[in-house]
């Protein structure tokens, strides 16, 4: 079969090459300041945006119609007619797939086959992250949507590496207590396992798990483009050839039209051009030559009624005490439970952040905040006149906002404890948060200050931070406490606090007083 | 083996072409329509936060059709499907044989 008179799998191939890059030049734009010429034309999120599964279960967890994911309302409409195109054209981890099977058919690797027993499997995924959207929450197995995966993986697997400005370290679950970019270690590890067994089973991630995959099989049941095969010789070619195992192996004339994602291979691989795909008016869903997924009733139910379960479970916040003060959103993000709903797991804001202060949270704040951005102050403060998390943002989770409008409300408070303050403890001269406090919110006392040409600023070191010791009876400047109006939670004062034990600041940043309109000065 | 094809089959889809080549132009450039109302307009200044709150959204029940209609339509796959019995060219082979052996008439 030819499109426009060149084969319709070359053109397919150039259109999924082409996209990919695409991605992967959003991907590479999606940083501070998030000016880049691509970005500027076409949004870094665009193909987040254009998933059905996102656009569902957002708008339809949270029942609020979020403007930019309405396209992916036309990815449903175009599974509707042409069946999985998405998969097989658009979806950057399919063109992994497909690039990987190129690579390892090189090394004599024949990897396709037909698909496991356990292939339905997806489809009880896709009905849980659906009813977890009924009940107005979104499911962490969100993150199991291609798109969304492949975008994390950047985020948070190859996005680590490539920074220079520190060390990384490789990590999941609790990470107040380390400094350095963070290595999602499960999000690393789920990717090696997902391209180690694709190595033995073609595409195995769109055939057995990916709930998008679900969803486009289950809307492209009665497409309109069909596979046609009435000069059929029964080689087989086909069936051995089929990425994703949809054309049956005992009579290469039954197909499964839910698992075809139109990649065309068949068409090109048939020696005697009876591979064909025409539009047709809908078929049946089973006509002669279709074949279709029953799943099995009990174990639907069983799923429906596990994740009824589940969903209260899903909804604890945490057993770690404390915790929900140290769960810091990006500034402007929805409220928690909002946030929540909407957040997809993608990485995207993780990825733009200039300073590496947002970190994919593992299981320290509950099951419910795996994945979903944490601002981790100890190591990073949120940058001034950044937006960029926002900007990235597929599902406006974080709100967009204009950069001068950044501290119109508060991300967080810091808290302030003379316990822990070398101007209090050790009558050394400090103040490097009042110096670095974008907003002037934490209070000083005025007391003795070091010369600022004296011998320790000749080596290039600020008065503030210095740590010089006040003379016998005086004391130092140092900070009284952090104004609760003014403070919007950025986290400076507590990256550059000089700590006396290392990783317990004398200020903490908590959530405390989040999305409250600050009282600073107008800009 | 390339020449088999007597019935002389259409090799080129038009049709789905015109259809790919407008939908990936809409996709691509369909983003402008949805960008244009999505920057929260904060620009004037403090007044802005007396209405603007990020706890406050317009929410419309109506919504919830969606998850409702994608969990009916993967519940179209517990639906029991008739098994058909494709008449292949094997199968036709098969029947053969059945018939100049009279198994069929016993």
């Amino acid at each position: 079969m030819a499109l426009f008179g060149v084969p319709t799998r070359r053109v397919r191939i150039v259109i999924q090459s082409s996209l990919f890059i695409l991605w992967a030049a959003l991907i590479y734009s999606t940083h501070y300041p998030m000016q880049s010429w691509l970005g500027n034309h076409i949004p870094v999120s665009i193909f987040l945006r254009i998933d059905p599964l996102v656009a569902t279960v957002i708008m339809g967890g949270m029942r609020v119609g979020v403007t930019i994911l309405l396209l992916g309302l036309v990815t449903l409409g175009v599974s509707l007619l042409l069946g999985r195109v998405f998969c097989g054209w658009v979806c950057p981890l399919g063109a992994t797939f497909d690039f990987y099977s190129w690579i390892i058919k090189k090394f004599g690797v024949r990897h396709h086959g037909p698909s496991p027993s356990w292939f339905r499997l997806k489809y009880y995924i896709l009905g849980a992250i659906l009813i977890f959207a009924l009940f107005g929450s979104t499911s962490p197995l969100i993150g199991l949507d291609p798109v969304v995966l492949i975008t994390r993986v950047a985020a948070a697997v190859l996005q680590p590496f490539g920074r220079v400005d520190g060390a990384f370290h490789w990590s999941v679950g609790d990470r107040p207590h380390f400094m350095g970019h963070f290595i999602d270690l499960s999000t690393l590890a789920l990717f090696i396992l997902i391209m180690g067994y694709t190595t033995k089973v073609s595409r195995i991630w769109c055939r057995a798990v990916c709930p998008l995959g679900a969803y486009l099989a289950s809307l492209s049941r009665h497409s309109i483009l069909r596979r046609e095969t009435d000069q059929c010789v029964h080689c087989n070619i086909c069936s051995a050839s089929c990425p994703t195992g949809a054309i049956d192996f005992q009579n290469a004339e039954i197909y499964n039209e839910s698992e075809c994602i139109k990649c065309f291979i068949c068409s090109e691989e048939c020696p005697v051009d009876a591979n064909l795909f025409a539009l047709r008016l809908p078929f049946k869903a089973n006509d002669k030559h279709g074949q279709v997924v029953e799943l099995d009733r009990r174990a639907f139910i069983g799923t429906a009624v596990t994740t009824l379960v589940a969903v209260p479970f899903a909804r604890i916040e945490s057993g770690v005490p404390g915790s929900i003060k140290k769960l810091i959103r990006p500034p402007m993000s929805r409220e928690e439970s909002d946030f929540l709903s909407s957040c997809i797991r993608c990485g995207e804001c993780m990825k733009a952040c200039p300073t590496g202060t947002l970190k994919p949270a593992g299981l320290e704040h509950g099951l419910r905040s795996l994945w979903t951005p944490v601002m981790t102050p100890l190591e990073a403060p949120c940058k001034e006149g950044c937006n960029a998390c926002s900007v990235a943002c597929p599902t406006d989770a974080i709100l967009k906002y204009p950069i001068e409008k950044k501290y119109t409300f508060k991300a967080g408070t810091a808290v302030f404890n003379p316990a822990s303050c070398i101007s209090y403890t050790e009558g050394k001269f400090c103040s490097e948060c009042v110096r670095v406090c974008p907003t002037n919110a934490i209070s000083i006392k005025k007391g003795w200050e070091p010369n600022p040409s004296g011998p320790q600023h000749k080596w290039g070191i600020s008065a503030a931070g210095s740590e010089e010791i006040a003379p016998p009876k005086k004391t130092p400047t140092r900070p009284v406490h952090v104004n609760f109006d003014m403070c919007v939670g950025c986290g400076a004062c507590e990256t550059s606090c000089n700590q006396i034990v290392f990783g317990q600041p004398a200020m903490v940043t908590t959530s405390q007083g989040r999305a409250v309109p600050t009282t600073m000065p107008k800009a | 083996m390339k020449k088999i094809n007597p019935k002389k089959y259409r090799k080129y889809s038009r049709t789905f072409g015109l259809l790919l080549t407008i939908l990936i132009a809409f996709t691509l450039t369909a983003h402008a329509i949805a960008d244009e109302d999505v920057a929260v307009n904060l620009d004037d200044g403090a007044e802005a936060a007396d209405f603007f709150n990020p706890y406050l959204f317009a929410r419309d029940p109506l919504w919830i059709l969606l998850p409702i209609f994608a969990l009916i339509i993967v519940g179209l796959h517990l639906m029991p499907v008739p098994k058909r019995n494709p008449k292949s060219k094997i199968d036709q082979g098969k029947r053969f044989f059945r018939e100049i052996s009279g198994e069929d008439k016993k």
